[in-house]
């Protein structure tokens, strides 16, 4: 049995208790606490003070234009809402393939974009979606856009004593396309989101590939296999230098992996 | 027969069942290990003042304290912690105790220990080089067994040689000849139940043990020696245990605990591993590199093997030196080959040790010879169903070690038939780039690796109202051999299983005597006794009865709970007799009864200095195939489906018998495809934790296993029956790599077969597929 570092637990019951308890000290904010859990048995954090969101509200998947996905809702909430299925269908699916279905009931769509983990699997659709941070801290609101929001590996934009109440994915049209991918560890080595608009431009996003996420445009794309592999390859030669090599895999296989991925997702898309 | 349900079942289900983390005793006091933080090193100072200043800390003991103990089961090379020196990274070297667990977890991290650093070696190969850095400098001055040769001054724990015929000249004579080398990662047994033990001396000088063993009669009897304490004087008590696998068979946590509860005046004293701990300090399986060399005639006759395998200790020898052994005396296996060399050297490395895994070894061997012999028959152009048909053992033929086969030994060309039907063999494959489909069959046998002496005892007493209860030794570690006895003991009186209890926990002052639960040995050798004990139970039953009919015994029947004379009307229940029949007038015929029951194979032997000799009480043969998808893209192997045929010779109760096919399929697949503890260069675990130590989960595994028994009975089992456990693995791992070759023609070597390792083989061997 491992035992968890002591801390001490705050369960505010709403917003404003909420950020009141995150000024100062080493404090860290749990959702579904998958993470937070998993590294503090393991002793990697050792917060102070634990403040639990669980109890703030903030459940709610709202639809409109674009989806807005509060702080406390679940990836398996997202993964099984019909609208999001239908309207946002790579949200729904990048959710529906993390880890397992325990897992999942737990974590949510925003401790698992926040965790800026090389493995995240909501953050390829954060950024092809043009998403948006929603924040909240002592100073007020504001909004953080995804391609400003990871700013180092495992750090995003928004300040210790500032939460983040809901991300926003922007409806696009037009063909997308996610996987991800693992071999002997739970964890996925690496995650592709692709979207081709109705004018035939795709963008692809990734994690796992470098230690940050990647975005890139990477215009019309032939979508047959061998013709899609071999763009896809010679436009990530110029990441090659910063591919992870770790425990999980080398540099060489995640960057033919990419590759491979990537080239699968816009056949299937064309078909 | 019919199946009854698992004895255990309904415990398990419902949370009731107690295993030793659960149980706590007054006043006890919980340790923590202080461990290593260098793979190899001398310990120069202990520093404990931090760690006995906070609050609910009751004691330090160091390594040094205790290193006037020692033990290891064929080797004494360990103390029951680091001593004087540290021979891998997590060793402990100091243990806290404390009023509660979190205490003794923290003073733990409290203690301070200075190492002066010595150069380690981690892998196997490096240790066999002159001038290597010595795990252990004194091995020549170690207690071992006489069969166990270390040799001085170098890292080697033992080499086992077998010689049968003269396979080195053979081989020169061969039309052809192959050879590959291969290799096996040391792998967890990622038990559910990491370790727990609690320790308690009586005042009376007792000491008694909860612990989460395998085999708690070999517990007490390794550390009857290690503390020079009759076996009288100890107790062992197993309560539900959440898998073994191997690696909780013999002597492990027990002997520190006992000693650090001896050390606060036998107060008890509990230590629980987590998981991570678990992947240091308790042991793992064996690493294994191995060359083989294969001769044969051009009609594909196999006339020699040649195997020398290199076997990962890590830093103490405990059961690695015998896994090694039995990696070499299986030899050929299955194959009747008359020309047999083998060496299998058991070598020290500075890293957590090995210990026995659920397949003993055979399991490693049959990756290589299966491997091998593979390549050969692809090689000659003989199809591998045909060539392993011509070159099987048969009745008459002879093992590597030179035992003989017999009519009772099961069906193995019956087994590879059906094993090859089923999974389609010969029939079309619909591959398409970049998913080739590809079937790879093996054969597998084995038998139980234990001593000629090993034996069990088993009793049974019926209480007032005609039920009984049944004691074996045995452990119930999940394989449900409980359930067995229970079904064999009922239908043998005729009664319901709901009559008959069995102890599912141990307690060696009470419990019947196994050896141990290891080597697929339980049903054969637990069963035969329990037999046994039923046949004198009924022979006295019949005493009674003839007595009470006016009879011959001979003419007394015993079946549907009732006693009867064969042909007769006169029936009596079996209540009625069981405690001594009481006649009207107050006199009584007999008395309680209690059966006895024991057994042992006489007729085995220790192996000579040849490797030849009869060393298994019983052989299973089997034959394993399945089919795999393989994606040459992205290296990822699939198995589509699974098949595996076994002659059990009698099957007591199908359940369990395919539970632990389905089961052992799981497991197979699961090393042969993800499973490696990865070291680094200094010997630390990378993966310490199921997160990056990859067991196959239900989605990853497909349902599609089927098994197949075939009921040929062996005239020594208990009904006719043979063990299954191990044997359900043996044969996959080299069935998916022969499966990989048929699909692809790319030749795997190492297991597992990641799929990065599988894209970098593709690229090595065949670059063309993965040309876009
Ligand atoms: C076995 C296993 C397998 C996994 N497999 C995958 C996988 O396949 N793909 C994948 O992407 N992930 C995987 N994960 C990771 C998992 O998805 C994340 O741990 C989870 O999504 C995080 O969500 P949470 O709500 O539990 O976050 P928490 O653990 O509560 O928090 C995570 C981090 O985000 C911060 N945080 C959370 N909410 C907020 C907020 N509202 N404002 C500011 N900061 C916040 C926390 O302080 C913490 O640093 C796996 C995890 C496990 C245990």
């Amino acid at each position: 049995m491992s035992l968890l570092p002591n801390f001490k637990l705050e369960l505010p019951t709403d917003l404003k208790e909420a950020i009141s308890e995150l000024a100062g000290g080493n404090v860290v904010i749990a959702a579904g606490a998958t993470r937070v859990l998993l590294m503090s048995y393991m002793h990697i954090l050792r917060p102070e003070v634990v403040v639990s969101i669980r109890r703030i509200g903030l459940r709610e998947i709202k639809v409109s234009d674009e989806l807005e996905v509060e702080a406390n809702v679940t990836l398996s909430a997202v993964a099984r809402n019909e609208r999001v299925r239908k309207e946002f269908p790579l949200v729904a699916a990048s959710a529906s393939h993390v880890a397992d279905p325990l897992v999942r009931n737990k974590a949510t769509v925003v401790g698992n974009v926040v965790n800026a983990v090389p493995y995240s699997s909501m953050v390829p659709a954060f950024l092809l979606m043009d998403g948006k941070a929603k924040v909240v801290g002592p100073s007020g609101p504001r909004e953080i856009s995804a391609k400003d929001f990871f700013v180092g590996p495992l750090e995003t934009a928004q300040r210790p004593d500032e939460l983040v109440t809901s991300l926003t994915f922007r409806r696009v049209e037009g063909e997308w396309g996610f996987t991800e991918f693992r071999t002997d560890s739970q964890l996925p080595i690496i995650n592709v989101g692709v979207l081709r608009n109705k004018k035939g431009k795709v963008r692809v996003a990734y994690t796992g590939l470098t230690a940050m996420p990647n975005l890139l445009d990477l215009g019309t794309m032939p979508s047959d296999f061998r013709g899609g592999y071999r763009e896809v390859r010679n436009i990530l030669q110029d990441l090659s230098t910063q591919v992870l090599d770790d425990l999980r895999s080398s540099a060489e296989y995640r960057l033919h992996l990419a590759s491979v991925l990537t080239a699968r997702l816009l056949e299937g898309m064309g078909r | 027969m019919t199946d009854i349900e698992r004895v255990d079942a309904l415990d398990k289900v419902t949370g009731r069942a107690l295993y030793v983390y659960d149980l706590k005793f007054p006043g006890m006091l919980y340790a923590a290990l202080v461990k290593s933080t260098v793979p190899h090193g001398i310990i120069k100072k202990v520093d404990p003042s931090r760690a006995l200043a906070r609050e609910g800390v009751e004691a330090v003991i160091t390594g040094s304290q205790l290193s006037h103990v020692r033990a290891g089961i064929y080797i004494q090379d360990r103390t029951p912690m680091a001593a004087e020196k540290v021979r891998y990274l997590g060793e402990p070297v100091a243990a806290v105790l404390a009023r509660d667990l979190r205490s003794a977890r923290e003073a733990a991290e409290m203690v301070e220990v200075d190492y002066h650093e010595l150069s380690a070696v981690v892998d196997p190969r490096e240790a066999l080089r002159e001038g290597a850095p010595l795990v252990h400098e004194k091995l020549q001055e170690y207690h071992r067994y006489q069969e166990i040769k270390p040799l001085p001054n170098s890292n080697v724990a033992n080499v086992f040689r077998l010689r049968k015929g003269d396979a080195q000249s053979i081989l020169q004579r061969s039309d052809l000849v192959v050879e590959d080398t291969y290799t096996e990662a040391m792998i967890s047994h990622a038990y559910m139940e990491p370790m727990s033990v609690i320790a308690w001396w009586n005042p009376d000088g007792t000491l008694e043990l909860w612990t989460s063993a395998q085999s708690p009669f070999a517990v007490r009897n390794l550390l009857s020696k290690a503390l020079e304490l009759s076996e009288s004087r100890i107790v062992v008590h197993v309560p539900y245990v959440g898998g073994g696998f191997g690696g909780k068979a013999g002597l492990h946590l027990e002997l520190l605990v006992a000693l650090l509860s001896k050390a606060v005046g036998g107060r008890p004293v509990k230590l629980t591993l987590s998981r991570e701990d678990n992947f240091y300090v308790a042991p793992s399986k064996v690493g294994v590199s191995a060359e083989g060399k294969v001769g044969l005639s051009k009609e594909g006759k196999i006339l020699a093997l040649m195997v020398n395998y290199l076997v990962d200790a890590g830093a103490y020898a405990d059961y690695a030196v015998n896994v090694g052994k039995t990696m070499g005396y299986i030899g050929a296996g299955p194959y009747d080959v008359p020309n047999v060399w083998i060496d299998s050297t058991t070598v020290y490395t500075n890293k957590p040790f090995a210990t026995a895994f659920r397949g003993f070894g055979i399991l490693e061997a049959h990756w290589v010879v299966e491997r091998l012999l593979e390549t050969a028959s692809r090689k000659l152009g003989v199809d591998p169903v045909q060539f392993r048909l011509m070159n099987r053992l048969r009745p008459g033929s002879t093992t590597s070690t030179g035992q003989r086969i017999t009519e009772g030994s099961g069906d193995l060309a019956k087994c590879l038939q059906v094993a090859a039907d089923m999974v389609g063999w010969g029939s079309r494959k619909s591959s398409s780039h970049p998913t080739y489909v590809g079937r790879g069959v093996a054969l597998a046998m084995k038998g139980p690796s234990v001593p000629p002496y090993n034996s069990a005892q088993a009793y049974l007493k019926f209480n007032e109202d005609g039920t009984l209860d049944v004691s074996v030794g045995t452990t119930e570690i999940g394989q449900g051999t409980m359930t067995s006895i229970v079904q064999l003991v009922a239908e043998e009186f005729g009664i319901q299983p709901n009559k008959v209890r069995v102890d599912l926990v141990k307690d060696t002052s009470r419990s019947a005597y196994t050896w141990q639960t290891v080597g697929s040995r339980s049903l054969f050798y637990d069963g035969n006794a329990v037999l046994a004990a039923v046949d004198d139970a009924k022979s006295q039953i019949r005493r009674i009865a003839s007595k009470v009919f006016n009879v011959e015994e001979e003419e007394i029947s015993i079946g549907g709970g009732k006693v009867f004379v064969k042909g007769g009307s006169r029936a009596l229940d079996l209540k009625d007799v069981v405690m001594g029949y009481v006649t009207a007038n107050g006199n009584v015929i007999g008395s309680p009864v209690v059966g006895r029951g024991s057994f042992v194979v006489p007729d085995l032997t220790y192996l000579d200095s040849q490797g030849q000799g009869n060393p298994f009480p019983v052989i299973t043969f089997g034959a394993q195939s399945v089919e795999v998808e393989v994606d040459v893209l992205t290296g990822v192997v699939k198995v589509n489906k699974y098949v595996g045929v076994f002659d059990l010779g009698r099957v007591v109760n199908r359940g369990l018998a395919m539970d632990q096919l389905v089961g052992g399929a799981v497991m197979a697949i699961s090393l042969a495809l993800n499973e490696s503890i990865k070291f680094d260069e200094g010997g630390a675990i990378l993966n310490p934790n199921l997160v990056d130590y990859k067991v196959a989960e239900i989605g990853d595994v497909n349902d599609n296993l089927i098994g197949v028994f075939l009921e040929n009975p062996d005239p020594k089992g208990p009904r006719g029956a043979r063990g299954i456990g191990e044997n359900a693995l043996l044969g996959i791992p080299a069935a998916i790599g022969n499966a990989i070759y048929d699909a692809i023609g790319v030749s795997v070597r190492d297991l597992p077969i990641t799929p990065e390792r599988l894209w970098r083989e593709i690229r090595a061997q065949r670059p063309e597929l993965l040309e876009v």
